[in-house]
């Protein structure tokens, strides 16, 4: 618990297979970043059911869409950020998001995102789309969203 | 020591940090340096570089040099995808999919996701595949979907695990939509979409002139374009798509395209005549001319098909059913009893349009 008050979430970068790594420090220095926010698509959000970190059949279609706006060219970092609801110890809900942001991340490297395009977050409970109290199940705050800039 | 030292420090004076990375739009920009990569981004530009318009376009989509302007990325996309440039293609193709500074528009999204398909773009293959897949604004195809996932199978690992069930219904033929074309003098580009019911065996013909001694040249497909940049052909060149159906016994095809397609022929007939039967080959001349100035092509050949008691015969050969109408009215042209010039359908070397009267002495 104090942990997650100190970190409120965890970025694993390009965590799978380890190869090239994109760290938050490379990001452009442009002054007009903008972050094609996920909150303005539902197509960029993939549910999760209650404690798994297995994605549904009906959640592949969002990933398809999701890879249907990704643009070529070298920049273009894909965020991907897990979160988890508030039922359950906390500690076990930040290393679930992580998990949920990793498959995420996995099937969005199997529909040809390059793997270095990737940032891969784990929030846990800490920036809720729904503010709850613990234990309380919340489907919307059981997502990965996906963003880029 | 102390002489190297100072060597080195002015070698380094001489050579400003960073400046012998930045020879290139693309050097800069790896650098993060957008203000000059923009800058040489545009000479190179200037010069003709489909990379650096993509590279500007880059700067524009995502705001790095100046304020982000989806209007002027598209502009910069598009002379590069014009030039051929893959990767702007399908930039192009994602803007017009997912409705970025424009309006959704799913048929020119087809059309960009398949000339960067074409030029074997993996993630343009996939998402071609999807949109027959789903039919998101166009009709879904499971034939064409499948087609798409299968090229993008080997890079995609997404493509690979698609298990698309063939369409149940492919026995029609029709005559395929098309998209985009670009023929001639040396690329052949061509783009079409087809509905589920139709088999999908596709052909595109081409005739390299607008007469009967044009060269004519044929390739097969199962999916919805066809790039060819390998060719030399005339801008008078003339072009159809023909859809064959399964069993390879009927066709439908496209109008004839093309700046010349005024001239496209009703039909093709080739006739084979024994040369030493010289009077049947002057009537058949006198015919042939006939059979032009009523819009046929008309070729003569001088070596008769032999029956299998090689013994000339007279028979007039039609490939496909939709030929047979032709077929039927050339053989009531001809002299001689019905029974001898009636028409058939061989199984194979007649082509779509085409008919061949093979004339032995009647």
């Amino acid at each position: 618990m104090t942990y997650l008050k100190a970190a409120p979430f965890m970025i694993v970068m390009a965590m799978m297979a380890g190869t090239t790594t994109v760290s938050a420090q490379e990001a452009p220095q442009a002054t007009t970043l903008i972050t094609e926010q996920a909150a303005d698509s539902p197509w960029l959000k993939v549910y999760f059911s209650s404690g798994s970190a297995t994605i549904a059949p009906d959640q592949a279609a969002t990933l398809d869409r999701a890879v249907r706006t990704f643009r070529e060219g070298d920049p273009f970092v894909m965020i991907v950020a897990g979160s988890a609801d508030k039922v359950g110890d906390p500690s076990t809900n930040l290393e679930l998001s992580l998990r949920r942001a990793s498959v995420v991340a996995a099937a969005l490297t199997n529909r040809g995102i390059p793997i270095d395009r990737l940032q891969v977050l784990g929030r846990g409970t800490s920036e809720l789309k729904v503010a709850t109290g613990d234990g309380v199940p919340e489907e919307e705050n059981r997502v990965v969203e996906i963003s880029w800039r | 020591m102390q002489y190297l030292a100072l060597a080195l420090t002015v070698a380094l004076s001489l050579c400003p940090a960073g400046s012998w990375a930045q020879a290139t739009g693309a050097d800069a920009f790896s650098q993060r340096d957008f203000a000059t990569a923009q800058r040489l981004w545009q000479q190179e530009a200037a010069a003709g570089s489909a990379d650096a318009m993509l590279g500007l376009g880059l700067l524009a989509d995502r705001g790095y040099a100046a304020s982000r302007d989806f209007a002027v990325a598209f502009d910069w996309y598009l002379q590069a995808a014009e030039m051929g440039l893959a990767e702007a293609q399908f930039n192009i193709a994602v803007m017009y999919d997912a409705g970025l500074g424009r309006d959704r528009d799913a048929v020119q999204a087809v059309v960009w996701y398949t000339r960067a398909a074409l030029r074997g773009h993996p993630r343009a293959q996939y998402n071609l595949g999807l949109l027959y897949e789903i039919g998101d604004g166009i009709d879904a195809n499971a034939n064409l979907a499948g087609y798409w996932f299968h090229k993008a199978a080997s890079t995609v690992p997404a493509a690979a695990a698609k298990t698309i069930a063939p369409d149940p219904r492919p026995t029609n033929v029709a005559f395929p939509n098309i998209l985009f074309a670009r023929v001639g003098p040396t690329t052949v580009e061509i783009i079409w979409t087809a509905t589920p019911a139709m088999n999908p065996s596709y052909v595109v013909e081409i005739m390299d002139g607008a007469d009967d001694e044009a060269p004519v040249f044929r390739r097969a497909t199962q999916g919805s374009g066809l790039l060819l940049d390998d060719v030399t052909v005339q801008t008078t060149a003339i072009w159809r798509i023909v859809n064959l159906s399964a069993d390879a016994a009927d066709y439908a095809a496209t109008p004839w395209q093309g700046f010349a397609n005024d001239s496209a022929p009703k039909g093709r007939i080739t006739f084979v005549v024994d040369d030493a039967l010289p009077q049947m080959a002057a009537a058949v001349t006198i015919f042939a001319d006939d059979l032009r100035s009523s819009g046929y092509w008309v070729t003569l050949r001088n070596t008769p098909l032999r029956g299998t008691d090689d013994k000339p015969e007279t028979f007039i050969s039609y490939g496909f059913a939709a030929d047979k109408t032709m077929a039927e009215t050339v053989s009531r042209y001809l002299p001689g009893s019905p029974d001898q010039s009636r028409p058939a359908q061989p199984t194979d070397t007649v082509q779509p349009g085409e008919i061949v009267v093979n004339l032995a002495a009647l």
